[in-house]
């Protein structure tokens, strides 16, 4: 299909050209914070000579765009620098905070959409009825409340039942498998929780509005003069029609898991990528923080390309357009 | 045979409100009866928010949750009202298969026309598998479309190709009754007159009975074998296109015939009906006609006209009927 595939090779090109320009951001607003490696190192009595020697090594006295141009040529190398704060390359501390963060926010975003689309379908579907407007109400109540808070909450409510910080018991040496697995996800229940309450809300709401906007067309007044039940429409005609623009959300929100939750990591000290950046900020380690920078835009780029390649598959329309 | 055959649909005494935001009710339809016999064409003519449509909605039980209706609605002899929305669905495309107005939309824009098709042609077991494909590309074909339309996606069909698309789709189920809800409104002349041939031919060759809703007297007067002339919910004059034409009593009927342009003779211009219909959301104490009615007496804005029957189908809703304009 030419259409199709001009459509998707504009969409690649779009995206190869905003993550030039988001790295070349990223470089310059790096540049543009006052201080340095050589700032960063606090060595009491240390000589004008040495702070220049550790500038020569980080090669921060060559002019700006020299710099500019061996960032990109060691950005295609995969290396994004070394961490100011633990010397090691920002790129492996980076893989450890995403595999750390992934469960988290996968589970924490299946609970979030389970409970959305429940609370929006059938607000939806019961719409105007007091189920809607409680169903409606509790997911704006959870989408308005501080994350942090609610994690607070969850750990007084649940009264120790579950462990409320870290990804294991350290304690736990040489167990078996299912012992392991068991603690790893009585360590992630409580974080996950948190992050699917405290996002569902907008999942409820999107696929509530637009659920509604689907069953007042003409194609669902069709489905059911056919003679199909009230599910089998929702089943057959609408939904299909109403996941075009809760796709766009949901491929959007993805992009941003990738930062984990910087609040909802740092109260369960989680160790994801949401704690690396609020470590990084707090050790000024400007590396590390560009790095991750670079993660979260390229995830967020990558999850837009692929909600469009979803379109095209959900969206016969744009096939032809 | 002594008794007269069974109408297909008999609703009697139809009532609908609808529940407004503010709280107050609407009163779409008036007491309005309806009758279809097999083979029948029955044309219901009116000016739009005359409650036409909803009437043909409350047929099918198709209309929304904030509707009640009262009344007696039978669908080849069964209750529908009292069985509710269980008795509305096993009559659905298998008995009464309705092709809306809103051609444009009528189709899913993301299914392909042959799923369509056959998933009405599966679900009242009609036909599966390859049997529903090939009555699939047969429907199309009936309504003078290639069959590669059944490939096609709605947005790649012009207006009149959805509405034989739609056409095609409700005949589906080999139907007893075909409502056309204003079928082509949406629709350029010459297509629209296209369809219309085509609806008319299908009815008679397939020997189905036809509703036909429009704002078309003229229309309805060449096509139709009776004709309901509806004015704010209530059926004011009801007769065969003779009567109806030659022998108008209401002077509503009248109005709309004189409202018709007619290309094809020097007549009189059209003439303009004055005002609006009244607001289904009020009481009316009298006739509803009477704010614009030409001859309107006292009588009128007090006392609500009863239709009076003058048999074999005949009937009027007017204090003085058979005023000349």
């Amino acid at each position: 299909m030419p259409a199709a595939l001009a459509f998707l090779l504009r969409r690649v090109a779009v995206a190869v050209v905003t993550v030039f320009v988001a790295v070349s951001a990223n470089f310059f607003l790096f540049r543009a914070v006052p201080g340095d490696a050589a700032s960063v190192v606090k060595v009491p009595g240390m000589t004008a000579e040495q702070r220049q020697q550790i500038r020569a090594e980080f090669g921060l006295d060559k002019p700006l765009p020299n710099q500019y141009l061996s960032y990109l040529r060691q950005l295609t190398h995969g290396n994004l620098g070394i961490s100011f704060e633990n010397r090691k390359p920002v790129a492996a501390n980076l893989a450890e905070a995403v595999v750390n963060t992934m469960p988290m926010v996968v589970v924490g975003t299946l609970i979030a959409l389970v409970i959305g689309f429940a609370t929006g379908l059938f607000g939806a579907w019961r719409r105007g009825t007091a189920v809607d407007a409680a169903g409606l109400g509790t997911a704006l109540a959870f989408y308005a409340m501080p994350a942090q808070w609610l994690a607070l909450m969850l750990i007084l409510l649940t009264n120790g039942l579950f462990p409320s910080g870290g990804m294991s018991d350290v304690f736990l040496v040489d167990a078996d498998f299912w012992t392991m697995m068991r603690d790893r996800i009585a360590h992630l229940l409580l974080p996950a929780l948190t992050f699917g309450l405290a996002s569902y809300g907008q999942y409820a709401v999107i696929i509530r509005s637009s659920m509604l906007e689907t069953l007042g067309e003409d194609y669902v007044l069709t489905a059911r003069a056919k003679g199909f039940s009230n599910w089998a429409v929702v089943r057959r005609h609408a939904l299909r029609n109403a996941m075009l623009p809760i796709t766009t959300l949901i491929a959007l929100s993805l992009g941003t898991l990738m930062a984990g939750a910087i609040l909802i990591e740092t109260v369960f000290s989680w160790p994801g990528v949401g704690l690396a950046i609020y470590g990084a900020v707090r050790a000024r380690d400007y590396p590390m923080l560009q790095g991750a920078f670079l993660l979260l835009t390229c995830s967020v780029i990558l999850c837009n390309l692929l909600a469009d390649t979803l379109y095209l598959r959900l969206d016969p329309r744009i096939r032809t357009a | 045979m002594t008794s007269a055959p069974q109408p297909l649909v008999d609703a009697r005494d139809v009532n609908v409100w609808f529940d407004l935001p503010d709280g107050r009710e609407l009163h779409a339809v008036r007491g309005a009866d309806v009758r279809v016999n097999s083979r029948e064409k029955l044309g219901i003519v009116g000016e739009s928010g005359c409650g036409k449509s909803t009437l043909l909605m409350a047929l099918m039980g198709l209309l929304p949750a904030t509707a009640s209706v009262s009344g007696r609605i039978e669908v080849m002899g069964a209750d529908l009202l009292a069985g509710g929305e269980r008795a509305f669905r096993a009559h659905r495309w298998k008995d009464l298969a309705i092709v809306f107005q809103g051609a444009m939309n009528a189709l899913n824009p993301v299914i392909r026309v042959q799923r369509q098709i056959v998933e009405a042609l599966e679900l009242h077991e009609v036909a599966s598998g390859m049997a529903a494909v090939h009555r699939a590309s047969d429907l199309v074909r009936l309504v003078g479309l290639p069959e590669g339309v059944l490939r096609k996606f709605n947005h790649e069909l012009s207006g009149g190709m959805r509405q034989r698309v739609s056409l095609a789709m409700a005949l589906a189920c080999d139907p007893r009754v075909l409502l056309a809800d204003e079928p082509t409104t949406a629709l350029d002349m010459m297509v629209a007159a296209q369809v219309l041939a085509l609806i008319d031919r299908l009815t008679r060759e397939l020997d189905l009975a036809l509703v036909l809703v429009t704002h078309d007297l003229p229309l309805v007067t060449r096509t139709c074998d009776r004709i309901q002339v509806m004015y704010a919910g209530t059926v004011v004059e009801s007769g065969t296109p003779a009567d109806i034409y030659h022998q108008p009593q209401h002077p509503y009927t009248r109005l709309l015939f004189a409202a018709t342009a007619d290309v094809h003779s020097d007549g009189p211009d059209p003439v303009t009906i004055l005002g609006a219909p009244p607001r289904l959301d009020q009481v009316v104490p009298g006739c509803a006609f009477e704010p614009r009615c030409p001859h309107s007496q006292a009588r009128c804005a007090t006392d609500v006209p009863q239709p009076q029957s003058a048999g074999k189908g005949r009937s009027w809703a007017c204090h003085y009927p058979g005023e000349s304009t």
